[in-house]
């Protein structure tokens, strides 16, 4: 029993050291990204591995207020704006649309709006790109933020997510309504939409979270530094706008910091949703 | 066993033939699911199905001619053409082999870390620990692969310093061929694993927990317990976290423009990305060529997968 | 209040033909239960009445209205599921109040008429809470009260209480029955419970495979049932069926030579032929232990089952693969494996031939038993 627990113990320990090392991979990169944005390229030549900063050396902060011509405000702005209209839009098509079709998937016309959809979900999300490049083009949309808007509120795994939960939904509460004289508009506005709420607010999370990452369509269908969101414009410093190393970290964490400040205050729903999307899509 | 876990791309069903029974009255009668599903069917008209089918008409098209009102038609000229090129057919294998690597190492070690991180020993650890594996999956990733980028620098890269640290020799990583390729092995890795790790954890917390008691009782060790109560039951798991895993990383992308530019030496060139590097060349016809080749991979791969499931269902 | 008619309704879902098409009158301010083994097709008959399903042919009439094309929310039914399916999201009062708030009744007429409701189910207490707060029983009270409220024209209920324990059942049974009472509504009630059905019932309607075997009263169904399933369906414990042979007919009196051993004779005009196989169904109560042994049939107990006031007795005899239940008076403990004799009262004997339905006068006499051996 004693050389058991003793056993026991060590491997506890061992799991612990193994699982700090694993969590320390994983935290570091983000760790080095903010402390490099306050050192100057010298001190990094030096001294590559510090883990605080010798002094705030905010330079590259000052540097990056206007890039490539454009303000950092604009970026910021463009950020946000692109964000959150792209995903208000993607929550409410997608809950319309995934609601339709869990009640009513054999209505003619409906199977081939699925399949549309399952077809644009396999399609290579990257290279969906190109031939989309020539859709907007078509539309005469290319540089705008509607065409990058409309596209990026196209968003698949909000559609399992949604479809997961409407399944979720006992029938006999949309049949209780039905019986108790509500039509169909009235169920969905009065039954489903009021206990969809917490989903939809995940939902809205995750596709938030989803296309402040966003950066190749907005790339692809911007034709002017004035449409670039953060990550875009984070990219074009990593090719064309040189290698200032200090300044690049500088808005790697302005692009990223956000971010995981949310994650850390929502961590339970986003994680959840999307384990529900997936598990179950 | 979890059926639920069993069926991963459902919507495949909508292969199905649909069934059209007096449809005038009934379309009439349901009229408000047409009007809810208008603006999302629109969407995927317009961003989903136009563009797909476009792409696989270009890719029958001259480029040159390709955006003009009148394209000429090539048929399989682009096909010939790629699967001709000797980039592509050393991408579309490179890309494989990439895949075959990364899926075995994301799931294996996703395994492990999920089931390390269920043990009771780590207590209060394990929820931070889980919440740094999945930092990766939520933050920007231009963000994520540029700060990686300039950790494997050699000058002042963290990951030079640490090894030089601990007496080792220099790591090249992005500027030597097998070094660049085997880092965006590790880079994506890092990426996505925690991703992986949450599903194994999820389904691992749904367990029949009076199975492991049983084998308890029965004094079985923890690795006993592991490879002969735990795995058995994480079988769908593993399937679907596999397939996921194998659609990922056919796809694999980001990385690669951000990190290596498909170099050195073509070393990263991967399928996608010479499919985007053809299309920034306005090589439409062959770049959309390369995606069709691609679309077709996933879904003979969807297809697969769904009739498996469909024959497992019903066992 | 309303009256039901059925006239060759029938539904298939695809290729698969649920409900086989079926006549049933139901009147005004009746009571009826549709009963019937598990998959038999109640609950899809009950919620195409509901206009939940739609019907694949024939008619339904409310009132003598037909209803078939009309939207189950403007049939004027209401229902209680056995998962209760009350609005997570809303109070008491607002579930009891939603389809009144539907049909755009005023503020007080709605206030009053849910207060009422509330009464009658006394749970006037707990109107402010939601549904997750509350228990089974509570909840179901609650799913009942949700249709009060809104004076449907029937009450359909689908087995409202198989989600509730053993003793909070016979409770709320007793509570719907008195409702039924209060209210004098037309009210269908699903359940496969039989005791269920006998307490409540005015009418039963036995359903197997999608089709109608028997309508009738409680009683009715008990006393006289048409055929072999009916027969075993209804009572607990069970009917006990013996194979036999008809060995002599006539004179009114049908004779039947029982596989275990012994005679029975019925009183029956219209016997199968002399030769035929049948079966010869009778109750617990109707099979008595003791006697000589030249009278009855020779048996082996399987098992005693004691419920004080009686006791169920199993018993193996010669030619029977299942065992035959005797319901004995008072408390008689018996060892198993002991060898006694069994007596059945050809009163309480049933005749069914080869198909399964049920042989009988139309007025019963008094059969007499000829037992030798
Ligand atoms: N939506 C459906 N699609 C196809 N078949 C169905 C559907 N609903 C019911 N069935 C079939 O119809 C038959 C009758 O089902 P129903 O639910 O009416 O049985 P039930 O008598 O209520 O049984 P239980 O006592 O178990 O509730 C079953 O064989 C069932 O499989
Ligand atoms: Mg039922």
């Amino acid at each position: 029993m004693k050389t058991r627990s003793v056993k026991d113990r060590s491997v506890a320990l061992l799991a612990w050291v193994f699982m700090a090392g694993v969590t320390f991979l994983f935290l570091y990169p983000f760790w080095w990204m903010i402390v490099s944005s306050f050192r100057s390229q010298e001190a990094m030549l030096l001294e590559p591995t510090r883990l605080l900063p010798e002094s705030f050396n905010t330079r590259a902060y000052g540097d990056i207020q206007t890039l490539g011509g454009v303000k950092l405000w604009l970026y910021t702005f463009n950020s946000v704006f692109i964000t959150v209209a792209a995903t208000l839009i993607a929550v409410g098509v997608t809950a319309l649309g995934a609601y339709a079709l869990y009640r009513k998937p054999d209505l003619p016309g409906f199977r081939f709006i699925q399949f549309g959809f399952l077809m644009t979900m396999m399609y290579p999300a990257m290279l969906l790109v190109i031939p989309v490049y020539l859709v907007v083009f078509q539309l005469g949309l290319l540089g705008t933020y509607a065409g990058i808007i409309l596209f990026l509120s196209l968003m698949p795994i909000l559609f399992l997510m949604l479809v997961q939960f409407f399944r979720s939904i006992p029938k006999e509460l949309i049949e209780s309504a039905k019986m108790d004289g509500a039509s169909e508009m009235q169920i969905f506005r009065k039954i489903v939409l009021p206990i969809s709420k917490p989903i939809l607010a995940t939902v809205f999370l995750i596709g938030f979270l989803l296309n402040w990452k966003q950066w190749l369509p907005i790339l692809v269908i911007a034709t002017s530094p004035d449409q670039y969101t953060l990550p875009v414009a984070l990219l074009s410093m990593n090719t064309e706008l040189g290698i200032d190393f200090q300044a690049t970290m500088a808005l790697a964490a302005i692009t990223t910091v956000p971010i995981i400040v949310l994650f850390l205050f929502t961590q339970r729903r986003v994680i959840g949703g999307f384990v529900a999307g997936a598990v179950k899509g | 066993m979890q059926t639920d876990t069993a069926v991963p791309i459902p919507f495949l069903a909508a292969l199905r033939p649909a069934r059209w029974r007096h449809a005038g009255s009934n379309i009439w009668r349901n009229r408000i699911f047409y009007i809810l599903i208008a603006p999302f069917a629109a969407l995927t008209l317009v961003m989903g199905v136009w563009p797909i089918v476009l792409g696989i008409i270009v890719s029958f098209t001259d480029s040159y001619t390709a955006l003009t009102p009148e394209p000429t038609y090539v048929w399989f000229q682009n096909y010939i053409d790629i699967f001709s090129d000797d980039l592509f057919l050393s991408s579309l294998w490179r890309t494989l082999l990439f895949t075959v690597l990364s899926v075995v190492l994301n799931v294996t070690t996703a395994l492990a870390l999920a089931l390390i991180l269920s043990s009771r020993s780590l207590k209060l650890a394990a929820p931070i620990c889980g919440l740094a594996l999945f930092l990766p999956v939520v933050t920007p990733e231009a963000a994520t692969f540029i700060v990686w980028k300039w950790m494997f620098s050699i000058d002042f890269g963290a990951v030079n310093a640490f090894l030089e640290d601990m007496g080792l020799p220099d790591f090249a990583g992005t500027t030597k061929p097998l070094q660049a390729f085997f880092t965006l092995v590790f880079v994506e890795w890092w990426h996505h694993v925690g991703f992986y790790t949450i599903i194994f954890l999820t389904n691992l917390k749904l367990l029949d927990p009076t199975l492991d008691e049983a084998a308890r009782m029965d004094g079985a060790r923890t690795m006993q317990r592991v490879w002969n109560v735990w795995i058995p039951q994480l079988r769908p798991a593993i399937a679907i976290n596999s397939i996921y895993a194998v659609i990922q990383f056919l796809k694999t992308f980001a990385v690669v423009v951000i990190m290596t530019n498909g170099g050195p030496n073509y070393a990263t060139n991967f399928l996608s990305f010479y499919a985007y590097s053809k299309f920034n060349l306005a090589d439409y016809g062959q770049a959309l060529a390369m995606a069709t080749v691609l679309f077709a991979i996933v879904i003979g791969l969807a297809v697969v997968v769904y009739r498996y499931n469909e024959k497992a269902d019903y066992r | 209040m309303a009256k039901l008619n059925l006239n060759q309704l029938s539904k298939s879902f695809g290729p698969v033909e649920v409900l086989k098409p079926m006549d049933l009158e139901i009147t005004d301010g009746e009571f009826a239960v549709f009963v019937g083994p598990s998959g038999c097709g109640k609950s899809t008959l009950l919620r195409t009445i509901a206009g939940l399903e739609e019907s694949s042919g024939g008619d339904i009439l409310i009132d003598g209205a037909r209803v078939n094309d009309t939207d189950s929310s403007e049939r004027g039914l209401s229902m209680v599921f056995q998962n209760y399916a009350l609005y997570p999201h809303m109070t008491i009062f607002e579930n009891m109040a939603f389809g009144l708030r539907i049909a755009k009744t005023p503020k007080d007429e709605v206030t009053r008429r849910v207060n009422k409701a509330a009464a009658i189910l006394k749970i006037e207490h707990m109107l402010d809470r939601y549904p997750k707060t509350l228990s089974g029983g509570q909840r179901q009270r609650v799913a009942i009260g949700r249709s009060i409220v809104r004076d449907p024209k029937i009450f359909l209920f689908d087995e409202p209480l198989s989600n509730l324990d053993a003793e909070l059942r016979v409770q709320m049974r007793i509570e719907i029955a008195r409702l039924h009472e209060t209210l004098g509504a037309t009210m269908i009630y699903v359940t496969h419970d039989q005791v269920e059905a006998m307490t409540l019932a005015d009418k039963i309607v036995v359903l197997k495979d999608g089709r109608i075997e028997q309508v009738g009263s409680p009683l009715d169904l008990y006393n006289a049932p048409a055929n072999r399933f009916v027969a075993g369906f209804i009572g607990s414990p069970g009917m006990n069926f013996l194979d036999g042979t008809v060995e002599g007919a006539g004179n009114g009196q049908c004779c039947v030579a029982l596989a275990c051993g012994g005679h029975v004779a019925l009183p029956l005009r219209d016997a199968p032929a002399v030769g035929a196989p049948v079966t010869i169904g009778v109750r617990p109560e109707h099979v008595s232990l003791g006697g000589a042994a030249d009278e009855g049939v020779a048996a082996t107990v399987l098992l005693t089952e004691q419920l004080g006031d009686e006791t169920h007795v199993h018993l193996s005899v010669k030619g029977s693969e299942g065992a035959i239940v005797a319901q004995v008076r008072g408390q008689v403990k018996l060892r198993s494996g002991t060898g006694v004799t069994m007596m059945i009262a050809p009163e309480g004997c049933h005749l069914f031939d080869e198909t399964g339905l049920a042989r009988r006068d139309p007025a019963a006499a008094q059969p007499e038993i000829a037992a030798a051996s």
